[in-house]
């Protein structure tokens, strides 16, 4: 029995081969056919470069009238934002010093949250549009951003435990989250929430934008020769682009020593070389956007200056390292006013 | 079985969640993740090269915005986050290899947007200062007084100006050389707008350290091999997607080739399942339709199957003894006691069999043991009555044995010599037999020779006569008569061998009594005549028929009468019929009797042994063979009856033979020679059917339904006594008295066997046959035809018109030739079929003398070839049936083949005696039309003449 069972298996297995044989040759044919139809595209993509050579277009650009964003989101940013359990003592909410009001900084040199601070706060307008943010660019993205002042001692004083075990405690919160997060309250989605909310808070629609856009009788004269002057004083050379600065980092101090000259230097002032430690970066800030520069006095990282034409003064000496001229310094003020605008979402 | 199941389907379960398996495998390549991905690296190719134009717009652009390539890095580094997410289906060692190259082009990225951060920084405080220097010193040219220093810093601004076109790195100690000029200079003059010069010199410096800086970073940026990286990724991820589709490919394969195994081995084995319940089945009912006992053993000695006798031998469920081991189930000293038996048989592969006693049922059994490739097939059955009888016939030989013996020991008085003589006598017997063989073997070798040489002899007597040569003519008649003489002396002794050897067979036919003392006396009236004697005839007047084969009855008497006659000289022979009621039923007795030289009583008892007369002498003087009487016995004996002799010296001499008046078929004799005949008569008529299996040995068959046979005869005492014979040994008889009922029956009961009278009245045997074979239901059933031919007939059977038997009378074969040529026109043909050239020569002759055109042709293959070639169709054939190449069997067949041959009338001439076997195989083919034969030979041409015109018409009938 077992030697023909044998057999019939040696012989449906030979039979099973041979099929076999044919299905695997049939597949591989296909195979290979289709293997030798299928091109690759990625190969011809290099000689597709279609980038626009303009030399010749203006450095600034306008913001853009729109930026689509999820308006949950944004509306429940914005509570977050204004929300003090955020910090340690539940007394300093992100507007404590980026009043929304007071054009998205404190007007003040030097920040005050549950301690005093060590810097001037940057404005949160168009804070979407900074290439890094804080002064030494040490957050790459708003959310990342976040961390810094809710963690700081004297800033927030508090940790992602400890809010969102505040948040979770408000059931409004709950079913909010819920309605945009599958996951509800995380760091994660209270991180996009407010950073969606900071991206809603910029400001189109300038006089300047509309000048850019082609409106030229929308700045004075003064105005429209300020804005050469800024051009031709070579502050546009770092101030340029959608932000008017914010893309790039600079040394303070191109023409002479700004910080041997002002005194009592601190580690704060060692700016982006404190993240990098590279030593081209001592001294070196982040390029602050110039658009509603005039609402966001105190200026500079330390918020010394208190005018704008004061910083106008001493961005000439010792960035641009050129004389000081008076009626230049006003135009370009006078220029630098046309950068104001409305938060879109509060035009509309 | 039971153990298997679970296995099978777990199998079957496993088959099929690899097909699964195979089947997600093949479909994990996700069309739109593999898009986006390509599409994400096409981007990112994108994003780099666009980077480098911003780069290069930016350095060399005098107002810009760093926006557009702060964008393509921000998307750049945003992909390449996204560009982490590798596609599933590219595998774990896949989504490795292109992680890690992932990685390097990050880093590239990363570095690259670092340099791009210096890069700004440099470049904006460059094209501050490459922006404003011009200014400045064209200012300074205008306001002073175009001394010294308004010279030299025009200088310094001409070579500065080449020096940031030009990038000769040869000018920039020469603008130093300038700058130290300048300062020289303010260092002498004091007052005036000195710092506007220093702010110049400042920017001068800020442009000879700048610049190459700048122009070296913008160097690497777009020397970064971040381009390469990211093609080499889009690459690497071509590839690897190309290997994960034909993974799938392979897999999809696999699946697909999987699916045919599952869907293969599904059908093969639902296949392999009806096979083998098909076989299963077949196989139980076939083991079950064995009356024998069977068990089936595998290689293991395990019963494998045990059919309902051998379970019901031993006392079990045939169920409940599979699987079990044969030597503890089956009785030992059946089994293990014999181990060896079986495993010889294993060893040697061939059957063995063997005897065995069962004690325990006090049973002889009779064990055949077929080994298979694996296993043994153990077959037995009872063999007890066989064994009691052998007993009992072995006890009553040794009576027998002892009674001569006693007889023996009162005249020898010697045990020794006693057993001497008994191996004699063996030995003798021995001698006898092998003689006997050798000369029944000789008979177409005797009789061929002869045949020309009777052939001749008359050929030439009747030329002698016709040429008046007188002279010669004496000379000539006594060669012939010697040969007849011969031939009378050859078929004696051949009939003798016959008998001794077992090969004479008999036929047995009804007659009517009173025809055959006509046929006989009118044979031996002329030679009674001759010595001057008188013949009596003494017989009842209604006395009936005999059933007995006639044929030797009559050679019997005729043997008796001419010895009678032969010692008889002016006296009287007479043959007396009566008849006596036995309890065994009515005997015919013939008596012969004679008033001649008579016999003493010496003479008496040897009388009956071959080339014995009463006297040595008596040959010389009254010639015969010596073998009349012997042949006679035999015959006599043969038939069941029995032959007596009573004589007185010199005043006559009285044989009797004694038959029952209904012979009984040989089968009921206790002669061997009946039993082998029987058997080749059976296995003749279909030599496919196992007969032995469907018709088994009466004493195995008591307790069966048994076999069911068909007896077709007209006779009604052949019926009854057949049907007593047959029922008495367990068989089922169904009968008919004709064949239109018989036909009817054999339609309604499918018998296992037909038995068939030839000679009915309305249809005939032949006919009866005929329908019979050409019925499919039917055509299986093995028929014995029970028919009193003689040789001659068969001829006819065979579908020949005439038949001769060899050596031919010259007369008779005239005569028919003389009839085929009334029924011929114009000259007639015919064709000699010999493969002896004498014979053939002898025929040809004969026939050219009757104005025959004769051709010959010396076995059946030429003589086809000749039918082929020839324009017209003899109107004859003459045909030998031993032949060389094809023999007249052969011949026969191929000739009904042809539709226009068919009709030709065949002359079987032959010296050949058939076995029944060979007239079976004959009979077949045959339409023949059939009618007693005689050894009369004007009748013979009579009955001839009938039998050809009525085969004329039926074939004329045919043409038409």
């Amino acid at each position: 029995m077992t030697k023909k069972r044998l057999m019939a298996l040696k012989l449906t297995v030979s039979r099973f081969l041979s099929i076999s044989f044919v299905v695997a040759v049939c597949c591989l044919l296909s195979t290979s056919f289709s293997s030798l139809l299928s091109t690759s595209a990625l190969a011809e993509l290099s000689a597709d470069q279609d980038a626009k050579f303009s030399l010749l277009s203006e450095p600034i650009q306008p913001i853009p009238l729109k930026i689509e964003l999820d308006s949950r989101k944004v509306s429940l940013g914005k509570r977050l934002f204004q929300d003090k359990r955020f910090s340690g003592n539940n007394q300093v909410s992100c507007a404590s010093c980026h009043h929304l009001s007071l054009s998205g900084a404190d007007q003040i040199p030097k920040s005050v949250g549950t301690e005093k601070g060590f810097l001037n706060a940057p404005t949160v307008l168009n804070s979407g549009f900074n290439i890094k943010q804080f002064w030494d660019g040490r957050a790459d993205t708003l959310e990342e951003q976040i961390d810094g002042p809710m963690t700081s001692s004297h800033e927030m004083n508090s940790s992602w435990p400890e809010v969102l075990e505040k948040l979770k405690a408000s059931s409004i919160y709950e079913s909010e989250f819920k309605a945009i997060y599958a996951e509800g309250i995380t760091e994660a989605s209270t991180k996009d929430a407010i950073a969606t909310f900071e991206r809603s808070l910029y400001t189109p629609n300038s006089r300047f934008d509309q000048y850019l856009r082609g409106n030229e009788d929308i700045l004075t004269s003064n105005e429209k020769e300020g804005y050469q002057l800024f051009k031709a004083n070579g502050c546009v050379s770092c101030h340029q682009g959608v932000g008017v600065g914010g893309n790039m980092f600079q040394k303070f101090g191109v023409f002479g020593d700004y910080f041997s000259d002002r005194g009592n230097i601190t580690e704060r002032d060692l700016g982006r070389y404190n993240v990098t430690q590279k030593e081209s970066d001592r001294y070196a800030f982040k390029v602050p956007s110039l658009r509603n520069v005039v609402l966001t006095a105190p200026y500079f990282h330390d918020g010394s200056v208190e005018t704008l034409n004061e910083a106008v003064k001493i961005m000439i000496k010792y960035q641009l390292g050129r004389p000081e001229k008076k009626e230049d310094v006003d135009k370009i003020v006078q220029f630098l006013n046309t950068l104001t605008a409305e938060v879109a979402g509060e035009q509309s | 079985m039971m153990t298997r199941k679970p296995i099978i389907i777990a199998a079957a379960a496993g088959a099929i969640l690899v097909f699964l398996g195979l089947t997600a495998k093949s479909r994990t390549i996700d069309i739109e993740s593999h898009l986006a991905y390509r599409d994400q690296l096409t981007a990112q190719l994108q994003h780099d090269l666009r980077a480098n134009q911003n780069i290069l717009n930016s350095r060399y652009a005098l107002y810009s915005s760093y926006d557009p390539l702060v964008k393509e890095l921000e998307q750049a580094q945003m992909i390449q986050m996204e560009l982490g997410v590798v596609p599933e289906f590219l595998g774990r060692k896949g989504s490795q290899r292109l992680s890690e190259k992932l990685e390097l082009s990050s880093r590239e990225i990363t570095n690259k947007i670092e340099i791009t951060e210096e890069f700004k920084s440099q470049n904006s405080l460059l094209k501050n200062s490459l922006a404003y220097l011009p200014t400045l010193i064209e200012k300074l040219q205008q306001n002073g007084q175009g001394g010294q220093v308004e010279q030299l810093l025009g200088e310094l601004l001409d070579q500065v100006l080449l020096y940031t076109l030009s990038a000769d790195e040869s000018l920039v100690p020469q603008i130093n050389l300038k700058i130290d000029a300048v300062q020289a200079v303010i260092e002498g003059e004091s007052g005036g707008p000195i710092s506007d010069i220093d702010i110049a010199l400042e920017h001068a410096k800020i442009i000879l350290q700048n610049k190459p800086q700048v122009d070296q970073l913008t160097q690497t940026l777009l020397d970064l091999p971040t381009t390469t990286e990211i093609r080499e990724l889009a690459q690497l991820y071509e590839q690897e997607y190309q290997a994960a589709v034909n993974r799938a490919r392979l897999f999809q394969l696999g699946a697909s080739v999987w699916l045919i195994l599952l869907l293969s081995s599904a059908a093969y084995g639902a296949l392999m399942l009806m096979q083998q319940r098909r076989a299963e089945r077949k196989t139980s009912e076939l083991f079950e339709s064995i009356t024998d006992a069977f068990i089936g053993v595998n290689d293991q000695w395990e019963i494998t199957y045990v059919n309902a006798q051998a379970a019901q031998m031993l006392n079990q469920q045939p169920q409940s003894l599979v699987g079990q081991s044969f030597w503890t189930t089956f009785p030992e000293e059946l089994g293990s006691q014999a181990k060896h038996h079986y495993e010889e048989a294993i060893a040697q592969q061939s059957m063995v069999t063997l005897e065995l006693e069962y004690l325990a049922q006090g049973r002889w059994l009779e064990f055949h043991l077929y080994p298979g490739s694996d296993g043994l097939s153990v077959f037995w059955q009872d063999i007890t009555p066989r064994k009691q009888a052998q007993n009992q016939l072995a006890a009553s030989l040794n009576a027998t044995q002892q009674a001569k013996e006693v007889a023996e020991s009162e005249r020898m008085n010697a045990e020794t010599e006693r057993a001497k003589a008994e191996a004699e006598r063996t030995k003798a017997e021995e001698a006898s037999k092998s003689k006997s063989d050798f000369l029944a073997n000789m008979s177409h070798e005797l009789r061929t020779p002869l045949n020309t040489i009777i052939g001749y002899s008359e050929v030439i007597e009747e030329e002698a006569k016709e040429t008046g040569q007188e002279d010669l003519l004496e000379d000539i008649q006594t060669v012939r008569q010697s040969g007849e003489h011969l031939l009378g002396l050859i078929n004696g002794i051949l009939d003798l061998a016959k008998v001794e050897s077992g090969k004479m067979e008999l036929f047995l036919e009804t007659v009517s009594l009173q025809s055959l003392m006509k046929e006989v006396t009118a044979t031996i009236r002329p030679l009674v005549e001759e010595n001057g004697n008188a013949l009596v005839i003494k017989q009842p007047e209604d006395i009936g028929n005999l059933h007995a084969d006639i044929v030797k009855v009559r050679q019997c008497l005729l043997n008796l009468l001419s010895n009678a006659n032969k010692f008889t000289k002016n006296g009287t022979v007479t043959l007396a019929l009566s008849q006596t009621e036995q309890p065994d039923g009515n005997w015919i007795h013939f008596e012969v009797s004679d008033s001649g030289i008579g016999m003493a009583p010496e003479q008496l008892e040897k009388i009956f042994d071959a080339f014995t007369q009463a006297d040595n002498s008596t040959t010389r003087n009254y010639g015969g063979t010596g073998l009349g009487l012997s042949i006679s016995k035999n015959f006599v004996d043969m038939m069941g009856g029995n032959i007596t002799v009573s004589s007185e010296l010199g005043k006559g001499t009285t044989f009797c033979i004694c038959l029952p008046q209904t012979v009984l078929e040989p089968a009921q004799f206790p002669q061997p020679t009946q039993e082998g005949l029987k058997a080749e008569a059976v296995a003749g008529v279909n030599a496919d059917r196992p007969v032995k299996q469907e018709c088994p040995q009466p004493n195995t068959s008591s307790e069966r339904t048994g076999c069911l046979i068909l007896l077709i005869d007209d006779d009604a005492n052949v019926r009854q006594l057949m049907q007593r014979t047959l029922s008495s040994r367990g068989y089922q008889v169904l009968v008919a008295d004709n064949g239109l009922t018989g036909l009817e029956l054999a339609e309604q009961h499918i018998p296992d066997i037909i038995i068939l009278d030839v000679v009915m009245p309305k249809m005939n045997g032949w006919q009866v046959l005929v329908q019979l074979k050409a019925d499919p239901a039917l055509s299986h059933i093995p028929v014995i035809l029970q028919t009193m031919l003689d040789d001659g007939r068969l001829g006819y059977s065979l579908g020949a018109a005439e038949y001769l038997p060899k050596p031919m009378k010259k007369d008779v074969l005239l005569g028919i030739l003389e009839k085929y040529r009334l029924n011929s026109q114009g000259s007639p043909s015919a064709l000699v079929v010999d493969d002896t050239l004498e014979a053939r020569m002898l025929l040809e002759r004969t026939l050219e003398k009757q104005g025959w055109n004769a051709q010959s042709a010396s076995n059946g293959q030429l003589a086809l070839a000749k039918l082929k070639q020839t324009d017209s169709l003899p109107n004859l054939i003459l045909l030998d049936l031993m032949m060389p190449e094809m023999d007249g069997f052969e011949f026969i067949q191929a000739l009904h083949q042809n539709e226009d041959w068919s009709a030709i009338p065949i002359v079987v001439i032959t010296a050949q005696d058939l076995t029944i076997s060979e007239r079976q195989r004959l009979e077949q083919t045959v339409l023949g039309i059939h009618q007693k034969g005689s050894i009369d030979q004007q009748r013979l041409l009579k009955e001839l003449q009938e039998i050809v015109n009525s085969a004329e018409v039926s074939s004329s009938t045919l043409t038409q």
